[in-house]
């Protein structure tokens, strides 16, 4: 099994950790966090993960403006972006289209299958 | 008179034999439900902020940056809610949501309180297991 690394951004302590442990005991890859977009275009540009998922309403940056800085960094430009979010209503939808994301998974979500969901959307073998 | 000590002051705890033969699965579920227990009690206080943010709407809207802090309170327990198991709280956590993303006056406060208190409800509850 390869070990991915993954960077499980979002602003909600509970739902950040349930992530990590949710891709770390399950899914069996090594996770890194980050609490805000501004941490999290710090922390992609240093730990250079696989996959990032993304939190798309936070303060300050959120997570299309996050998805933007990576972009506009070339280290950080081709790691894929998972938004991850309760706002899944079809407007929400239209309004991502044009972003070029990996997906998007909603919340609320099952914390068993996140890993699978994951490596599905990425095209990851397990 | 004797004197008292710490019977292990630095000596690790012994390793939790159950916790090594669990499975992956059985392991992720105890951590899940740890972390959940913390999840209810920030939710219960997010309900909290809420209904006296409510309370401000009784007689005249929101302001701006109140109805925005209510969105965001709202948008958070929404994810939080349904993830950790409470599913019963994820209808009224989407109502709420929507109650305020526009304009919030005395008609959505009254609202909002029966929608507050079916999510208090399904959070004391506890967790609902899965059907499948």
């Amino acid at each position: 099994m390869t070990l991915r690394r993954v960077l499980v951004v979002d602003d909600d302590d509970a739902i950040r950790e349930v992530a990590q442990m949710a891709l770390e005991i399950v899914g069996g890859w090594e996770i890194t966090v980050a609490s805000s977009g501004v941490d999290a275009v710090k922390r992609a540009e240093t730990d250079l993960p696989d996959a990032i998922l993304l939190d798309v309403m936070m303060p300050g940056m959120d997570g299309p403006t996050t998805f933007a800085r990576l972009l506009e960094n070339t280290v950080t430009a081709a790691i894929p972006v998972i938004f991850l979010t309760a706002k899944v209503q079809a407007g929400d939808r239209r309004a991502w289209t044009h972003l070029d994301i990996a997906g998007v998974i909603a919340k609320p979500f099952d914390p068993m299958t996140l890993s699978t969901e994951v490596s599905e959307m990425l095209g990851w073998t397990r | 008179m004797d004197e008292v000590t710490d019977p292990t002051p630095d000596e690790p705890a012994p390793p939790d034999e159950s916790a090594l033969t669990q499975t992956p699965q059985a392991r992720a579920r105890t951590a899940f439900a740890v972390i959940g227990q913390r999840a209810r009690h920030s939710n219960l206080l997010r309900l909290d902020e809420l209904e006296e943010l409510a309370s401000h709407a009784t007689s005249e809207p929101l302001s701006e940056v109140e109805r925005l802090r209510g969105h965001r309170v709202a948008h958070t327990l929404l994810g939080s809610a349904g993830t950790f198991g409470f599913a019963a709280a994820t209808e009224p956590a989407r109502r709420l949501e929507c109650l305020f993303a526009e304009e919030f006056g005395p008609a959505e406060a009254v609202a909002v309180t029966v929608l507050l208190e079916r999510i208090r409800t399904a959070l004391v509850a506890g967790p609902t297991e899965d059907d499948d």
